[in-house]
């Protein structure tokens, strides 16, 4: 018989940003000067925005310039989505990258025009780097933004609320290694 | 570099498969993983020691590197790690509808604590790294088992054997490691790590229409508070 009080308990997830700000100095802001030389731009700007969200599915973390955030807090206002045709969790929907149960992926330089371009079933954990969204909607008309750096992860069995944070830590750990491989470090 | 983490991963993944114990074999893998042993950016990694020798025995893996603190002051923190086999077993039957940790797992978190309290301790450790503070004397955790060695015995089904695992697992992390910041790690975890990186694949799959925004229906927070 299964405990359905503790099952209970995974159900919700609201990004905490104590959390996330202590992870976000530990592993992107106080490093050495020559760490940050391999970093993304967006992480070398003196104002560095972030933007997390999550729910019952996935916690993700986003770095943005002042002007997409603008864009986000106007979109919040009108009750939009902050990345709409981002992603979607529902498997039915035509996506053009589709991640399940696959830890470290990487995402990197990519327009995707007319789809959503990320479908995200469970137990997945993937970073974007300079990702341009294009799309039609039938509220703003056409819209494109761009996501300097963003992550994500999402639920399942293996990755659950409780280890959330741990795997968000991972996964930037993890983008930092790929950065200085690509710079011959 | 592509060919060299395409190599790591395929021979660690022989030495997780194996059925004899390869603990010493998979340690020497660590070293390619040790952005995951601490938990700071860094680009100097000033030691790496298997079997540390101190007082109560040895610790299966230190790390010792530079990070710059809060005031922005470069310090030097050392992380400890106790390691087992990716053939230990991390849970046991218990009842059938509970598992608890294998002697090996007990042992191991045990070495753990003995090492970290004794190595925070003595002025002679942190001289030997220049650690200033005993605070920057870091407990890691422990990295061991595989994820065919989650649960020892009992006749589970497999989605039964995998919530017992989980549940097991959580309650010692929002209980016991909560506060003292130890990680427990699965040898599939630095596989995964060190896996070959393939571009995704497209799926050619695009919309005919537009789509509509929906209302989020997540929490967002920000940067700003």
């Amino acid at each position: 018989m299964q405990d359905s009080k503790y099952q209970g308990t995974q159900m919700s997830f609201s990004p905490s940003i104590e959390k996330i700000r202590d992870i976000v100095e530990r592993r992107l802001l106080r490093v050495e000067r020559e760490s940050k030389n391999y970093f993304p731009d967006i992480l070398k700007s003196s104002n560095i925005h972030w933007v997390s969200f999550g729910n019952e599915n996935l916690l993700s973390l986003f770095f943005v310039t002042e002007d997409d955030l603008k864009r986000i807090q106007s979109y919040q206002s009108q009750k939009y989505e902050p990345f709409p045709g981002l992603f979607a969790t529902d498997s039915s929907l035509p996506a053009a990258f589709g991640f399940k149960q696959s830890r470290f992926g990487l995402v990197s330089g990519c327009s995707v025009t007319n789809s959503i371009s990320f479908s995200i079933g469970k137990d997945s954990t993937f970073v974007v780097v300079d990702h341009t969204q294009s799309i039609d909607t039938k509220e703003l008309g056409s819209i494109s933004y761009r996501i300097p750096l963003g992550y994500f992860i999402s639920f399942g069995d293996e990755i659950t609320p409780d280890n959330a944070y741990e795997n968000l830590e991972e996964l930037i750990a993890y983008s930092v290694k790929a950065w200085r491989e690509s710079h011959g470090k | 570099m592509a060919n060299e983490t395409e190599n790591l991963h395929d021979a660690l993944e022989a030495l997780i498969c194996d059925e004899k114990n390869k603990e010493l074999e998979c340690r020497a893998y660590l070293k390619y993983a040790r952005d995951l042993l601490v938990d700071v950016t860094t680009a100097t990694f000033l030691e790496e020691a298997e079997e540390y020798r101190g007082h109560s025995g040895n610790s299966d893996y230190l790390i010792v590197c530079r990070a710059v603190d809060a005031a922005g002051i470069e310090t030097n923190k050392a992380y400890l790690w106790e390691v087992k086999a990716p053939q230990c077993f991390l849970f046991e039957h218990d009842t059938n509808n509970r598992v608890r940790p294998t002697k090996e797992f007990i042992s191991a978190e045990n070495q753990l604590l003995h090492y970290y309290e004794e190595s925070r301790g003595s002025t002679q450790f942190r001289d030997e790294f220049r650690i200033t503070h005993p605070d920057d004397v870091k407990l890691g955790g422990l990295i061991i088992g595989s994820k065919r060695t989650w649960v020892r015995g009992g006749n589970y089904d497999a989605s039964t054997l995998a919530r017992l695992y989980k549940r097991a697992l959580d309650l010692r992390r929002r209980y016991l490691y909560g506060n003292s910041g130890i990680k427990v790690m699965i040898w599939d975890h630095f596989l995964d790590y060190l896996k070959k990186q393939e571009a995704p694949k497209p799926s050619g799959k695009v919309f005919n229409t537009s789509i509509s925004i929906p209302e989020p229906n997540y929490t967002i927070v920000n940067s700003g508070g």
